[in-house]
């Protein structure tokens, strides 16, 4: 997987908690290199270090040791506030709980990631427009607030606004665990449909389905990769 | 969708939590700006009195004790050095005698108070008629006083206050004119009007005005330059003064200073520093009371503006987390926060200002005891014995604009104080942690 179009490369990564008088190694040396448009399923049970392998990619926490280089900027050394314009400018997250804020409408959630951006609100309103639209939200839901929209709707206006500020890398964790199958298929095929337009999907899940329509897979057990497998008919 | 707009939303579309933090601001700012009206009130009330009574020094013959003492009148010239005196603002001369002609008839109503059992020996008081009991039909004599013409609005004996009805009183250029303003009930007992002439001590004197001041005491009284008092009594020197300080502080020291120029044997000195201590003792023990209260409202508000920040932040962790995850900056997440900690705080203060003044005047009045211990401006320490309270009201408790000032600088201050602890706060949230732990 080294090659000059790989958008995330993880090197040595390492990953400690200190939990009381333990230290706890959530991801234990991890190297792997993703190329640019594809899905990728980071897979594995509780606890084996997936979320905090997303955090890190996400820079929403920092490693140990060992280095992140996402879209040619080697994260896990930004800082002062650094780290802050990488997760305006280049990743879009989408949680398993939707992470919505409950005191903007399903619209304003789409515009914030733009207004952050200083993006003009005439434009910022017309590209949430658009994005929710993409996601299947109708325009009447468009001003209703998280609280009045279902779980398939509320995880589909945090794919529209891990979209809205046009990343290279969208992180998702477990994005259907709170969903019913149904809704997480529909949810799973929108966030593959992503990566045709070039952005580099990397989803933390458990489900063997998810894992089954991406390009590469990862398998994680208590903090280290122990497999790695590449599925060409995806 | 600007920081300002996001922040003046997310108050309004909490309404409950928007509504409490609002009452509790508006409890705590209020009872602070009450303590601080109050405060206020009783520090300008305490330098009313003090500019009222406090600063008056009575200068009088020693011995001389209203008109019944003995003592030597104080010599003129002596007097005019009064006015040199470092801190004196005004120097207020006048000299006073029992009329005892018997072409005036008095005013007073008879009675038996305030007579004297008669004798012989050098009572100026008018002796009970003959045959009748010494304890009965006491009338009390004409009273004359003399007064410097620059003062226009000279304090009567008993603190009567003259206040002229009818005519004029007399100009500068008739210090030493054959003039004089009666009183209203002494006018009235002789028949006497504006442009009447009268004979004092053989001397026809012309009635210029008439003056009332609302008491049978002092309307039973006749006023005239000095000049005109000292040439037809014969009398020379003054047997009042009264010399005012700038401030309270400096009474003390201009006492001294006039010692300097009346030795003890020549002049009593009486000062109101133990009037104005009896008298303010309430008001100063209410503005230290408000003092205190204010201080820990003021306290108490921040603590609690303070906690409620902090509660409110910390209730709202998991939105800080996201805001940092789609890449707010914590800066721009402490100013949305400060904002609403403003516009709350805004809110609350106004609202406090609206209920402070009926609180604080409710206050006011709990911490002064009672309206009648407090004196009013305006009341003046002399006079016949030397020390009469006349007006008494409570402390004057008014929301006036800086009411409002002090409530928008108070929610001002507190709010960018409490705003330190989003600041910090927000700081510290790791993006990581709270979605770890959510």
């Amino acid at each position: 997987m080294n090659n000059d179009n790989n958008v995330i490369v993880v090197n040595e990564l390492v990953k400690r908690f200190k939990l009381g008088a333990t230290i706890i190694s959530a991801v234990d040396g991890v190297s792997f290199s993703l190329p640019k448009g594809q899905t990728v399923a980071i897979k594995g049970p509780s606890g084996c270090g997936k979320t905090t392998l997303l955090s890190l990619l996400g820079a929403l926490d920092k490693p140990t040791s060992g280095s992140i280089i996402v879209d040619g900027i080697k994260i896990s050394e930004l800082h002062g506030g650094k780290e802050v314009q990488y997760r305006r400018q280049k990743v879009g997250f989408v949680f398993q709980s939707y992470y919505l804020i409950l005191n903007l409408t399903a619209m304003e959630n789409v515009m914030l990631p733009m207004d952050l951006l200083g993006i003009k609100r005439l434009d910022q309103k017309t590209k949430a427009c658009q994005l929710l639209e993409r996601v299947g939200i109708s325009s009447k839901l468009h001003s209703r607030y998280p609280t009045r929209l279902s779980g398939g709707e509320q995880q589909r206006v945090a794919i529209a606004r891990a979209l809205a500020n046009d990343p290279s890398v969208i992180l998702a964790d477990e994005p259907t665990g709170n969903l019913d199958s149904k809704t997480g298929n529909v949810i799973v095929n929108l966030l593959h449909s992503l990566s045709k337009e070039g952005r580099t999907l990397v989803i933390a899940t458990h489900d063997a389905g998810i894992a089954a329509k991406s390009n590469i897979v990862i398998e994680m057990q208590d903090g280290k990769i122990a497999n790695t497998s590449i599925q060409s008919d995806n | 969708m600007g920081i300002v707009i996001r922040s003046l939303r997310n108050v309004i579309r909490n309404p409950l939590r928007t509504s409490l933090i609002t009452i509790i601001l508006t409890v705590s700012i209020g009872l602070a700006l009450t303590m601080a009206t109050v405060n206020g009130a009783t520090r300008n009330q305490l330098a009313s009195i003090g500019e009222n009574i406090g600063t008056e020094i009575q200068v009088r013959p020693a011995g001389e004790f209203g008109m019944m003492g003995g003592g030597n009148s104080l010599d003129e010239a002596e007097v005019d050095k009064l006015s040199t005196i470092t801190h004196v603002v005004s120097v207020q001369t006048s000299t006073q005698t029992m009329y005892t002609g018997d072409n005036l008839e008095t005013a007073a109503p008879s009675g038996t108070v305030g007579a004297l059992p008669y004798s012989s020996s050098g009572s100026t008081m008018v002796a009970p008629p003959s045959g009748l009991d010494n304890q009965r039909n006491f009338r009390m004599s004409i009273i004359v006083m003399g007064f410097d013409p620059s003062i226009t609005n000279p304090t009567l004996m008993g603190n009567a206050t003259l206040e002229i009805a009818e005519g004029r009183y007399f100009t500068t250029a008739e210090s030493d004119a054959n003039v004089a303003v009666f009183g209203q009930n002494l006018a009235e007992a002789n028949n006497l009007t504006v442009g009447s002439t009268i004979d004092i001590e053989g001397t026809t004197v012309e009635v210029i005005g008439i003056f009332s001041t609302g008491q049978r005491f002092g309307d039973n009284m006749f006023v005239m330059p000095i000049g005109t008092f000292q040439r037809l009594f014969n009398i020379t020197g003054v047997t009042s003064v009264t010399v005012t300080a700038d401030d309270v502080s400096n009474v003390d020291g201009v006492v001294s200073a006039i010692r300097e120029i009346f030795d003890a044997n020549t002049a009593d000195i009486i000062t109101a520093q133990s009037t104005y201590e009896q008298i303010g003792g309430s008001v100063t023990n209410a503005s230290k009371a408000s003092q205190v209260g204010m201080l820990a409202a003021f306290g108490v508000a921040a603590v609690v503006i303070l906690f409620s920040v902090a509660l409110m932040v910390r209730q709202r962790v998991k939105e800080i987390g996201i805001l940092k995850a789609i890449g707010a900056s914590s800066w721009h997440i402490g100013i949305q926060f400060s904002i609403e900690t403003l516009v709350m705080s805004l809110t609350a203060s106004i609202i406090g200002a609206l209920i402070t003044f009926p609180l604080a005047n409710s206050v006011a009045k709990l911490l002064s005891g009672s309206t009648s211990t407090v004196i009013s401006g305006g009341a003046r320490v002399g006079g016949f014995f030397g020390g009469g309270i006349t007006r008494i009201a409570g402390i004057n408790v008014a929301v006036s604009p800086e009411i409002f000032l002090y409530a928008l600088a108070t929610a001002i201050v507190l709010s960018i104080i409490a705003s330190i602890i989003p600041a910090w706060y927000i700081g510290r949230v790791k993006p990581a942690e709270v979605f770890r732990y959510e």
